[in-house]
């Protein structure tokens, strides 16, 4: 149990797959609480012994089916599974008896269904929950009318208002918290790539300033490999018995950078175990942009002097920017003279001296990407003057 | 190991998270809004048909004109925003399921009864902690106490069977699951606005530290001057051949006097603007690290920076030393090669002290980058890896850095 608060505690941690599973277990422990009312209501049930047993053992079957297709981490089908088998238990419930309970397990099974936060999965089982609930209310609604009730006709619509309203505002809820999820999402994907490219910039310019100085690659130097030698087999003699078993993949390591690494993991020869360390330092490794030199930036990026936050500081867009339309066109201008005079882009060699010329500026500010930074009315005002452009700037 | 993770987190983290939640928070103040109005004409409706007595139909309509007037006037209120919309969301919480118990204890029928729940699904688009908290302690106290103190809100003809502890089973199950469930989209929610303010914060000191290297390769600073001067004959034809006079010159002129001088001295320079307008143009200076420097880079990296369809921001996008997949080997290697290569002079960061890297190990989000055990024995022996680090690279002092 306690594992299990803790991955609810920490679940913003876990991926899609790992959060179903999470939420599977949880379903499973409710679902065996009613799976155990079922039994318990059995007593006040109007339907035959026959059918109750039926039902029963229906339940059990399910119930046990999606245990083990958890078990073997078939979430999804485990999850339908699931949704199944409340779904049967609230048809039971609804069916054996004339009372209230039995229709409040609509609600219940909506809410298991809204649990799994999955808008295709809502809108199925979700729709056939409502559905039938809709047709019992029609057909039988009038068991349910309350003996305080003024008019029968106006209770039977108040259960139907409340029924589809409770399924249309969580089928609202879905798209509009799924609408904002997957902006922030795109929003972040888009801005980690950008990320990477700044980075594989200031890598290059690295690289550039080492060759410049005629300097050691850092993997090269002796001291460097034996340092993180030692320190290596340092760490693990905390954790293995033999600690300087590590020594061998630290040299490894280092001989990597003077190989081909992506030849050796697709390659036939060399061992299953040299290829899959191969494969795992791939992103470590100190001659490339990797996972490693991107975390070194990122570290480097906690010591940076910053201004405080200002509604402007990841704002982008000109016109969000500037109302006044002179300094829209003003850094319209600088934005042009930057493109055109700085060395902004890789040359066909790797190095980052290339400069973009007129024409690809102006297929540039076309772009769908450009909508980010200018809007239609300025690229209209550059292409109606792109030669003062390129004569003067 | 006690820990303080928020330590080393940008600062501009958290005002911009508040800015990003306000945008969604006015989108679910209208929704709400909405919804109420929608359940507010139909109740209106149909306690005009079931000819409900004068001094109830008047109330409730009150109840829901005080509700919109209310949250007008908080959305209307222009200063702190943000916080406005916080208090809307608390004071539409408890309005919506006072006015629902209010409405159960006058009808005192099962099918008004069942409006809880409508009040629940308004209320659970906000999805927030606080309200959270509040909307299923309301519906479950609500629900409880209303079963329990009005016995005739189920009594439904023909039925003796005692209903209200079942009642109270069903309104268990109903508040844990969504309460939960509500737990793990806000929990989700929370992280993304915390991923995505970082990146963007992360975006702005990486564009620093590109250009800081730019420019010891390039070993010259960028020709502003040539900017303003090259700028100042664009808007000169520019002027001529839209036939107006050249609105331009002057800000040009601010522009080349932003770094030399204060904007007081501006404003008796340039009497026609503003100090506003001044620190409008700010945002047009060419330095390293201001706006219009960045927003350049920016646009300059932008072509082709696609998304797939299939993507999706999970937990193999983060970089680590503490991939799941790989072994524990490679997870020692990669933490060590990190930690010595930050121990050593670089041209983006100078040595950092040993002192703070075991902080920032402890007290940043580094401390989940790193597998755990690898990291304790760090955190114990952090004096023994500043000498290990001391006795063998420090001796190579004429070595050049990469």
């Amino acid at each position: 149990m306690k594992t299990l608060l803790d991955r609810i505690r920490h679940s913003e941690f876990l991926t899609f797959n790992e959060v179903l599973r999470l939420k599977l277990i949880i379903v499973t422990l409710f679902i065996s609480a009613f799976v155990l009312l079922s039994y318990i209501s059995a007593p006040f049930s109007t339907a035959d012994d026959n059918t109750f047993l039926f039902v029963s053992v229906a339940f059990s079957f399910l119930f046990l089916l999606t245990i083990l297709f958890i078990a073997i981490n078939s979430n999804r089908i485990a999850m339908h599974l699931s949704i199944i088998t409340i779904l049967g238990i609230t048809f039971a419930f609804v069916n054996s008896s004339n009372y209230f309970y039995g229709f409040i397990m609509f609600f219940v099974s909506l809410t298991v269904i809204i649990f799994y936060h999955d808008i295709v999965t809502y809108l199925l089982y979700g729709g056939i929950v409502t559905g039938y609930g809709v047709f019992y209310i029609i057909t039988n609604g009038s068991y349910i009318v309350g003996t305080n009730s003024i008019s029968p006709l106006i209770s039977q619509d108040t259960y139907l208002i409340v029924l589809i309203g409770f399924y249309v505002v969580f089928l609202i809820q879905f798209i509009v918290s799924d609408s904002i999820y997957e902006k922030m999402n795109n929003d972040w994907l888009k801005m980690s790539k950008t990320l990477d490219r700044y980075q594989s910039f200031s890598s290059r310019y690295l690289s550039d300033l080492s060759e410049k100085n005629e300097e050691q690659p850092i993997y090269e130097s002796g001291k460097f490999q034996q340092t993180v030698n030692e320190l290596s087999t340092f760490i693990n003699e905390f954790l293995e018995e033999d600690g300087s078993k590590i020594a061998e993949v630290v040299e490894y390591y280092f001989f990597l950078h003077s190989q081909d690494i992506d030849e050796i993991i697709k390659s036939d020869k060399g061992t299953t175990l040299a290829k899959r360390y191969a494969k795992q330092f791939k992103k470590y490794m100190l001659n490339d942009d990797t996972e490693m030199s991107s975390l070194l930036y990122d570290f480097a990026t906690l010591f940076k002097e910053t201004p405080d936050y200002s509604e402007s500081r990841y704002q982008y867009h000109l016109s969000d920017l500037f109302d006044d339309r002179i300094n829209k066109l003003i850094a319209l201008a600088f934005l042009y003279k930057f493109l055109k005079n700085e060395t902004t882009q890789f040359d066909k060699y790797g190095s980052a001296k290339r400069v973009l010329a007129h024409e690809e500026i102006t297929e540039l500010f076309i772009s769908k990407e450009f909508r980010e930074f200018l809007s239609f009315e300025l690229v209209n005002f550059y292409l109606d003057n792109q030669e003062l452009f390129r004569e003067h700037l | 190991m006690q820990k303080d993770t928020q330590k080393y987190a940008y600062k501009q983290l958290e005002p911009y998270k508040a800015t990003l939640e306000l945008g969604h928070l006015k989108l679910k103040t209208l929704l709400v809004n909405v919804l109420t109005m929608i359940f507010a004409v139909i109740l209106v409706v149909i306690m005009y048909h079931l000819r409900v007595q004068p001094n109830y139909f008047y109330t409730f309509i009150g109840f829901f004109i005080v509700f919109f007037v209310v949250n007008f006037a908080l959305y209307a209120y222009d200063n702190d925003q943000y916080n406005n919309l916080r208090i809307a969301m608390y004071f539409n919480t408890i309005a919506l399921f006072s006015i629902t118990a209010a409405l159960i204890i006058v009808f005192q029928t099962p099918s008004v009864f069942t409006t809880l729940f409508l009040s629940y699904a308004v209320i659970f688009i906000y999805q927030d902690y606080k309200v959270m908290v509040l909307s299923n302690v309301l519906v479950f106290i609500f629900g409880a106490l209303l079963v329990m103190n009005f016995s005739t809100i189920l009594d439904i003809p023909n039925n003796a069977t005692p209903q209200v502890l079942l009642i109270i089973i069903f309104l268990f199950i109903f508040v844990m699951l969504l309460a939960l469930s509500s737990y793990i989209l806000i929990k989700r929610k929370m992280f993304f606005y915390n991923q995505l303010a970082q990146i963007k914060e992360s975006e702005i000191r990486n564009i620093d530290i590109l250009e800081e290297l730019h420019e010891i390769v390039d070993q010259e600073e960028m020709d502003v001057e040539s900017y303003y001067d090259d700028v100042e004959a664009f808007t000169e034809e520019l002027s001529k051949k839209l036939e107006i006079e050249n609105v331009f010159k002057r800000k040009i002129d601010v522009l080349r006097q932003l770094d030399k001088k204060s904007l007081v001295d501006l404003k008796e320079e340039f009497p026609e603007f503003t100090i506003e307008d001044i620190k409008k143009l700010k945002l047009l200076e060419l330095r390293v690290s201001h706006k219009m420097r960045n927003l350049a880079i920016k646009a300059s990296k932008t072509k082709d920076v696609e998304i797939e369809k299939t993507e999706i921001f999970s937990e193999s996008q983060f970089k680590s030393f503490n991939h799941s997949e790989d072994s524990m080997y490679v997870k020692i290697i990669s933490f060590v090669v990190f930690y010595v290569l930050i121990k050593r002079d670089k041209p983006y960061l100078k040595e950092v002290p040993e002192a703070v890297i075991r902080d920032v190990f402890l007290n940043s989000k580094y401390f989940y980058s790193v597998n755990r055990k690898v990291l304790k024995v760090y955190l114990d022996n952090n004096e023994v890896f500043d000498t290990i680090v001391n006795d063998i690279l420090k001796e190579e002092t004429n070595e050049n850095l990469t």
